[in-house]
């Protein structure tokens, strides 16, 4: 009988009978910080079943989908650059910059394409200056990324004195924002399907992937890694214009929905993408984290918002809520930990 | 009872009873006399600041050298134009003028207000807030004698305040709403305001319009849901896109200012909703989208413009009368009035795609009752 066969044998036979298999997929679930989200997300949909007769309605659902796919998006990139053992505090002031500039060219081109490309250069371009301060100098991604946090949000507030209209009136760009991939047997919005493809992605690039298995070496021992013969700096710059070029393409989205460039736009969305990566298991100390603890953690975030404004609470409670499910979730992961005896 | 003796205490009861409901029956008499009161003698003040003109100033008046606006939000379109207006009216004076913004940053701006007040003659001053800002303001103007006159908020120490009054600005635009919605949409109006309750002026603005537009529809007007936009496109569209969910009977929306309109707009048309049967109602009008927005005829068909290119004239014609002792009144109001796709053109003329604002026109805007 081989070890693996004992292990699993002895981990069904407890005290001389079968365990209960629905006890123990409930503690599979309970020791991972994927199964609080979704025992959270369970727990929030039938309340807010339960209270709002146009919660569970497909409106609601692709609203809600919609709403989260920006934060999800740059989220995904987070995860990775988080996991690395870096962070990005940038990406908020992005959806302004990015937004006006990427507004600024379709007008001028009138080509979506080119639009976009112009877009996503310029997110990769921001990733990369961020990865060269970071690692070429030496300095904290924190300190780095808060310094272009400012300066990329004074030059969107530069690049125009007021939001960048949409001159162009390119069909195809509203859709992007407001339409869908299918209506019938349900509404697919687009955001959602490029949010669904960028997860897939990432998730295979992260599990299946020697560059998904180097991101997580280099966060959880960089000295080892390196001596690993890893190229470390490589895979922490690679994380950085990821993240960039994920936030570019959020903002790509962002005013695809609202119709204009605003030079206003994205302020606290540092602190929601953060916060869900966080939210989802990822730790800042680095090595550790998943993309689906962060799509858990961002839909629950996204419910939790679209709930307050559904029951009608004091809209207040929007800043409030969220972190207060946080330190919840926190909570429940510290228990989580002390019972199944897992290091922090 | 014949032949009784009525107790003292009951007697003074019963007079007193008459006497009250004496009172009673008149006040509506007396309400109604205060009405038909003509309205009050403008303050000579104020019809001065509106009179002003730089090329013809009364006798032994001078001139500031310097005038600085600590402005909170510079970013804003709002205070863009705003500033552009103070500054052409203030090279027409011969005055040097100077923004320097606060950025939202409350400490930042009572710095700003302490470093400038020292080298100018008058200092224009917006809030990032009102009462904490009152006590910095009052010692800077009792130190140095020197006029300040405040934007858009009232604060403590200020010679006087120059803006829109809030609430009747909302409540024209709510009435504009509800003849209106009584003309096209069967007289019946479920809102949705997109407001932004930190601020006062902002509430008042939802107060005014919700009251203006009650004022012509009675119970046909109701208040579908109040969401917090926080001023920002970004913001409107995501609440209002959760908020239309819950209410997908809206045809109405209300926007405290360009931004949170639109983009209660932009939620209606990614909802998929008829615009056809949709009323979008904006306040500010401060930027090229509200007007852009107006002549496309689609829902969007008033704002309660604020014409921040002529408040800036009336700071600076305020500044200049303050600076030569004039009594000011506590409120200077800047006027305010429904733009539309049709009257548009009498307050702005567009060139080249840009719009300039015919001041002759907007200073004819009654301000009468207002406060």
């Amino acid at each position: 009988m081989s070890a693996e066969t004992v292990r699993t044998t002895a981990e069904i036979e407890i005290g001389g009978r079968r365990a209960n298999p629905l006890a123990g997929a409930a503690r599979r679930l309970f020791a991972a910080q994927e199964g609080i989200l979704l025992l959270c997300i369970v727990a929030l949909f039938l309340y807010l079943a339960n209270r709002s007769p146009v919660f569970w309605t497909e409106r609601n659902i692709g609203t809600l989908l919609t709403q989260i796919s920006m934060v999800a998006i740059t989220a995904i990139g987070m995860t990775l650059l988080i996991i690395a053992r870096e962070v990005d505090l940038s990406v908020g002031s992005m959806q302004a910059f990015i937004g006006v500039l990427a507004m600024q060219t379709l007008n001028a081109t009138e080509n979506l394409f080119v639009g976009l490309v112009v877009a996503l250069l310029v997110g990769a371009i921001v990733g990369l200056i961020n990865a060269g301060l970071t690692l070429g100098l030496g300095i904290s991604s924190f300190v780095v990324t808060l310094a272009m946090f400012s300066i990329v949000r004074g030059a969107a507030y530069t690049s125009t004195d007021a939001a960048v209209q949409n001159e162009h009136k390119i069909p195809a760009f509203r859709t992007i924002g407001i339409g869908a991939i299918i209506d019938e047997p349900v509404r697919i919005p687009w955001p959602v399907i490029i949010m669904a493809a960028v997860f897939i992605i990432f998730f295979l690039v992260l599990r299946g992937t020697t560059f998904g298995r180097y991101i997580y070496a280099v966060g959880g021992n960089p000295k080892a890694a390196a001596l690993s013969g890893i190229p470390v700096n490589l895979v922490k710059t690679a994380c950085f214009v990821i993240t960039s070029m994920l936030a570019a393409l959020s903002a790509f989205i962002l005013i695809a929905r609202m119709n204009s460039g605003q030079n206003n736009a994205g302020f606290g969305f540092e602190l929601q993408v953060i916060g869900a990566v966080l939210l989802g298991g990822a730790s800042l100390a680095g090595g550790k984290g998943t993309l689906i603890g962060t799509l858990l953690a961002t839909i629950l975030l996204g419910t939790i918002s679209n709930g307050i404004t559904l029951l009608k609470w004091d809209t207040n409670w929007q800043t409030a809520v969220p972190g207060i499910v946080i330190v919840i979730a926190v909570f429940l992961d510290a228990l989580r930990r002390r019972v199944t005896r897992e290091e922090a | 009872m014949k032949g009784s003796t009525e107790h003292p205490l009951l007697g003074r009861i019963g007079r007193l009873a008459v006497v009250l409901t004496a009172m009673l029956m008149l006040t509506p008499a007396i309400v109604l006399a205060q009405d038909a009161t003509p309205a009050a003698t403008p303050h000579p003040g104020d019809q001065t600041v509106r009179s002003m003109d730089p090329q013809n100033l009364p006798e032994g008046w001078t001139i500031p050298a310097r005038i600085t606006h600590v402005t909170n939000y510079g970013v804003h379109e709002w205070y863009q134009n705003l500033t552009k207006g103070e500054a052409v009216r203030a090279e027409e004076y011969g005055i040097q003028f100077e923004q320097v913004d606060a950025n939202l940053d409350l400490q930042a701006s009572l710095a700003a207000a302490e470093e400038a007040i020292r080298n100018v003659d008058v200092l224009n001053f917006t809030p990032v807030q009102e009462e904490p800002s009152a006590a910095t303001i009052t010692r800077l103007a009792e130190e140095t004698g020197k006029p300040i006159i405040c934007e858009s908020s009232p604060t403590g120490g200020c010679t006087t305040l120059v803006s829109i009054d809030d609430y009747a600005a909302g409540y024209k635009v709510g009435v504009w709403a509800g003849e209106y919605v009584q003309e096209n949409l069967g007289g019946q109006a479920v809102i949705l305001d997109i407001g932004l309750p930190a601020l006062q002026t902002t509430v008042n603005r939802s107060k005014g319009f919700i009251d203006g537009i009650t004022s012509v529809l009675g119970d046909g007007a109701r208040v579908a849901q109040s969401v917090d936009g926080k001023g920002l496109k970004d913001e409107a569209v995501k609440v209002a896109s959760d908020a239309l969910t819950a209410n997908p009977d809206v045809n109405v929306i209300f926007g405290i200012n360009d931004d949170s309109a639109l983009g209660g707009l932009q939620a209606f048309e990614a909802a998929g909703g008829d615009t056809s049967n949709l009323l979008v109602v904006g306040f500010g009008c401060e930027g090229k989208a509200c007007k852009d927005a107006l002549m496309e005829g689609g829902p969007y068909k008033v704002s309660a413009a604020m014409f921040p290119e002529y408040q800036g004239r009336l700071l600076i014609d305020a500044a200049v009368a303050a600076f030569n002792g004039v009594e000011l009144p506590p409120h200077v109001v800047a006027p305010s009035t429904p733009v539309t796709a049709e009257n548009l053109s009498e307050y702005y003329t567009l060139e080249n795609g840009e719009y300039t604002a015919n001041f002759d026109a907007i200073a004819q805007i009654s301000v009468e009752g207002e406060k």
